[in-house]
């Protein structure tokens, strides 16, 4: 059963409210609103995927919370991105292929779960709007892009959730430790 | 670092929008390098559209997916695509 009401979907709610017009406002929606929910929905992003990596690394128990939160502060934005940049494509990254193969799977490349590619894909689409939406008042951020963007991290966040066959557990875990080495195997030389 | 020239990828965006469910409602495509200042570097892909404000995932997501699919498999630099206002 999906869990809900936890940090990241509560700020997935206020992404998407600030996505909208206040009732009673004429007009489009202004910039600074489409902005702050573009901005909103990428801390959503992460903060799931920091809830999902710490649940799956420790447990789902309660009185984990304290030590789930700890953890939570070893991942970084830099480490997520370089994880999920090895499976936004076709097949997975040959540097990580061994470590991400299912339990079962032959040798050569393999695709990437469609739902973890997903969330690859539009974490990557998200960050580079988070970080124009803050910074870069040049860019085309508006009404459109913040819709589209709540839009498709609900559908992400609702296809890894779906996901709980026994090899994507096992493929979601091996992601969440390559995170936390942010990104990156050991090779001896 | 793969790199495809930007007229190239701009070309290649424009097919797969002329392509789309979305191809009559297609008016421009521009295709910019950036980075985020820390050294990232990605594409912005400038999509403008009749009527923005109806654009929903669903209704985009086709051609967002496309275009991801093909520029991920030949240029490094993700292409991160906006649906800016009309004005």
């Amino acid at each position: 059963m999906p869990r809900r009401h936890f940090y990241d979907l509560a700020l997935l709610d206020i992404a998407s409210e600030l996505s909208r017009r206040p009732a009673g406002q004429r007009g489009t929606l202004s910039t600074a609103r489409a902005r702050r929910s573009v901005s909103t929905a990428y801390y959503a992003l992460f903060h799931f995927i920091l809830e999902e990596a710490t649940r799956s690394l420790l447990g789902t128990h309660h009185d984990l919370l304290s030590r789930r939160r700890t953890l939570a502060r070893a991942f970084s934005h830099a480490g997520i991105k370089k994880t999920l940049e090895k499976i936004k494509g076709a097949t997975v990254d040959p540097s990580v292929q061994d470590f991400l193969r299912p339990r079962h799977g032959s040798a050569g490349s393999f695709a990437p779960p469609p739902f973890a590619r997903e969330m690859a894909n539009t974490f990557a689409q998200v960050q580079v709007k988070r970080h124009e939406a803050d910074y870069d008042l040049n860019t085309p951020i508006g009404p459109a892009d913040a819709s589209i963007v709540i839009g498709r991290a609900l559908l992400a966040v609702a296809q890894w959730q779906a996901a709980m066959s026994n090899d994507d557990r096992d493929f979601k875990h091996a992601l969440f430790v390559l995170m936390l080495l942010k990104g990156e195997l050991r090779r001896e030389a | 670092m793969k790199q495809v020239e930007i007229t190239e990828l701009t070309r290649r965006i424009e097919a797969i929008g002329r392509a789309s469910p979305l191809a009559s409602r297609l008016k421009q495509v521009t295709v910019e390098p950036a980075d985020d200042g820390a050294g990232n570097l990605y594409l912005r892909v400038i999509l403008r559209m009749d009527d923005p404000d109806t654009l929903t995932w669903e209704t985009v997501r086709p051609l967002v997916n496309a275009i991801e699919d093909d520029v991920i498999e030949i240029d490094d630099r993700f292409p991160s695509v906006y649906f800016p206002d009309a004005a």
